[in-house]
């Protein structure tokens, strides 16, 4: 009698601790899927930017056509990318000729003197640093999901229900910041 | 080796949290240990009919549990009391307005609080603005409300993107981890004790003043010892929860910076914020006194946080600023050198003396000073609107309400001129925080030298006629200033309101009345 309570308080204990681990996990993964939206939210808002900051660009810029185009181009395959993969080469790619419209724009000061491009550079502004951001709240949440479905005993339950890994949002940045050592 | 932020806030929070159940269980240990005083001194009571030896009587097991309930069910109702609805509250007695999108810095300041919001995953803010120079910010939550960041003015004119992003991820960390709630808690749990004690304070005066004819003097002188030792155990309870109070205060602004360094990713932005402030002479902000705690640095005892003895580690509810740039420079990588050089041109802009005017040969009266140009009076009638509007009696435009040196003072933001009453005047003269300039120094020693040995008859000067202002004083009857001397030690020019006492300063008259009390001695 007293054995077969133990196995049945032994089984019901396990499958509470499997119950709130399962729990734990879904909720990780749910960050990570809110950190993605997040993301989502603030590059269509910098897709939504573009057309406007080029309009107000094009009067000043008449000698860097090609510079303007590059960010069109950019931002429409940016629009048009899907999958993680294709995004963040888009996405990067757009960062990288956005930074180059405004290094050009260095050289206009009427471009600079610009109310509406003033507004509009602040906006970018705060849209990148909101990307940036997003992102890291994304890889943050990815980091912890991932380390946890590969912990024990967390790492059983991850196998048993199917939880797996999920990808970084990586940068050019990071890519690129491989350390240059000289001796 | 330094620490890395995530290490900080989490070893943070495991001290804080300790700290917090030694609180609480300290606050159950009063009420039992009060407890236990009261049914022995009932015990004694019943000696004294029944005559017989005197042993410690403890409660029952039951009545150990009842003790657990009533604690719980006091916390609880304080907290209720204490932290809901503060929100609101708390920023109208602060004079604090939203962040108006239209204006370009503001704009940018929201926007700011909207990347923190998205880097904390997205929990919703509010930016308020406060009025007033001083380089300061705060945090404030409860549960009832969105959660609010402030900013003062001095703050959003003075940093750069940079920094107002530190600073507000650091306010943000302070509502991630809840410390306004656990810090209305926690000093919930104080004012049961300030509330316990009034209690007991009131039933010694009435047994020591009392005449119950049936008292037995030795019960009775027994009783007011008994309720002395109650009195003794719930302030000594007091004191270490205050300790303890501060301690966690402490803690929780070295979490907040780590959590800033977490959000931002950016910890030399926030050292250099905290350099700032730091080095910021005019940095009190009087309007804040009663939620110093709520602040990224404390608005008051700014000389204490800067000390690193054991008082100021003991009562202080902000760690010393230097302790904290040193531990943000740890993560950042970088040395104090770095900092200074950062941001040597932005306090050379912030430090810039205000620009002086030349002195006159003969620098009385002072009406005459190119730098104290009057407006006159044109029409001694203000356009009636509110009647609780008070207007300049030199430029007859609507005065605003500012603190000087803590007390309140009518402003007029032309001309500078300062109306301020009695009790504001003698205490303003009273106290200096802020070194004076070199201008108002040299006209304070010249009109010293000028006016010695003056009589009481002297003070009053009779106004030219140009010179008359309108005044309404308090009882709403238009009465004139009189032009006098301040008194004989002090002979500064100001127009006095012999009815209510009301004392109105053009632009500087004032200081050079503190410097003269100050420098005198």
């Amino acid at each position: 009698m007293f054995s077969l309570l133990l196995i049945v308080g032994i089984g019901v204990l396990g499958v509470l601790i499997y119950v709130s681990i399962y729990n734990g996990l879904v909720q990780l993964r749910q960050n990570v899927y809110n950190g993605w939206a997040q993301i989502d939210v603030q590059l269509k808002r910098r897709h939504d930017l573009i057309p406007n900051l080029v309009e107000t660009a094009k009067g000043y810029l008449q000698h860097e056509r090609q510079t303007l185009e590059n960010v069109t181009k950019a931002r429409q395959m940016a629009v048009d990318a899907k999958g993680v993969a294709d995004r963040e080469a888009a996405e990067n790619m757009l960062t990288s000729t956005l930074r180059s419209l405004f290094a050009v724009s260095e050289n206009y000061p009427q471009l600079k003197a610009d109310q509406n491009m003033i507004r509009l550079q602040e906006e970018l502004t705060t849209t990148e640093n909101k990307i940036a951001f997003a992102r890291q709240y994304y890889n943050d949440e990815v980091n912890r999901y991932n380390v946890a479905t590969q912990k024990f005993p967390d790492a059983v339950v991850a196998g048993m229900a199917g939880f797996k890994p999920e990808f970084f949002f990586k940068t050019e940045e990071a890519d690129k910041a491989v350390p240059e050592v000289k001796f | 080796m330094p620490y890395s932020f995530t290490q900080i806030e989490q070893e943070k929070s495991q001290v804080i949290l300790g700290v917090f159940v030694v609180l609480t269980a300290l606050f159950f240990a009063t009420l039992w240990a009060a407890y236990v005083l009261i049914i022995n001194c009932q015990n004694y009571y019943l000696l004294a009919t029944e005559p017989g030896p005197f042993y410690l009587v403890f409660p029952a097991a039951g009545a150990n549990f009842c003790i657990l309930g009533i604690g719980a069910l006091l916390t609880a109702g304080m907290f209720g009391l204490s932290g809901s609805g503060i929100v609101p509250r708390i920023l109208s007695a602060m004079g604090a307005r939203d962040l108006d999108e239209n204006d370009p810095r503001q704009k940018m300041a929201l926007n700011i609080i909207d990347e923190v919001s998205v880097a904390t995953g997205g929990m919703k803010m509010r930016g308020v603005l406060l009025p007033g120079l001083a380089l300061n910010a705060f945090a404030v939550s409860d549960p009832s409300n969105t959660p609010v960041i402030g900013v003062t003015e001095g703050l959003l004119y003075k940093f750069n993107r940079a920094q107002l992003e530190a600073v507000i991820g650091h306010e943000a960390g302070h509502i991630v981890s809840r410390d306004s709630q656990s810090a209305s808690f926690v000093s919930s749990v104080t004012e049961t004790y300030g509330a316990i004690f009034l209690g007991l304070k009131t039933v010694l005066n009435g047994v020591s003043y009392g005449s119950r004819s049936d008292r037995r003097s030795s019960a009775g002188s027994v009783f007011i010892v008994f309720i002395l030792l109650l009195m003794a155990l719930i302030a000594f309870a007091n004191f270490v929860s205050l300790i303890l109070r501060m301690f966690i205060s402490r803690q929780r602004e070295y979490r907040a910076d780590a959590i800033a360094a977490r959000l931002t990713r950016d910890p030399l932005s926030l050292a250099e914020a905290l350099y700032l402030i730091k080095n910021h002479r005019r940095n009190l902000f009087n309007a804040a006194d009663a939620f110093e705690n709520l602040f990224i640095v404390n608005p008051r005892m700014s000389s204490l946080d800067r000390k690193e003895d054991l008082f100021a580690d003991l009562f202080s509810t902000h760690p010393p600023i230097d302790q904290r740039i040193k531990i943000l420079l740890d993560m950042a990588h970088a040395g104090p050198d770095a900092l200074a050089a950062r941001t040597q041109t932005q306090l050379a802009d912030m430090e810039k003396p205000p620009e002086a005017a030349p002195l006159p040969e003969n620098p009385l009266p002072l009406n005459n000073v190119p730098g104290l140009v009057k407006i006159m009076n044109p029409s001694p009638t203000p356009l009636a609107s509110d009647p609780q509007d008070i207007f300049c009696p030199a430029c007859v435009i609507k005065m605003r309400t500012e603190f000087y040196e803590g007390f309140p003072v009518q402003v007029c933001g032309q001309c500078a001129g300062i109306l301020a009453d009695e009790n504001a005047v003698s205490g303003i003269i009273a106290k200096r925080e802020m070194p004076f300039n070199d201008r108002v120094r040299q006209m304070a020693k010249i009109l010293k030298q000028e006016k010695t040995g003056l009589q009481y008859k002297d003070l009053l000067i009779l106004p030219p006629s140009q010179n008359e202002r309108a005044h309404v004083c308090a009882d709403r009857s238009k009465k004139q200033f009189t032009r006098r001397l301040f008194n004989a030690y002090y002979p500064v020019e100001v127009d006095k309101c012999g009815f209510c006492g009301q004392t109105f300063f053009d632009k500087d008259e004032l200081e050079v009345l503190q410097c003269m009390a100050q420098e005198a001695g």
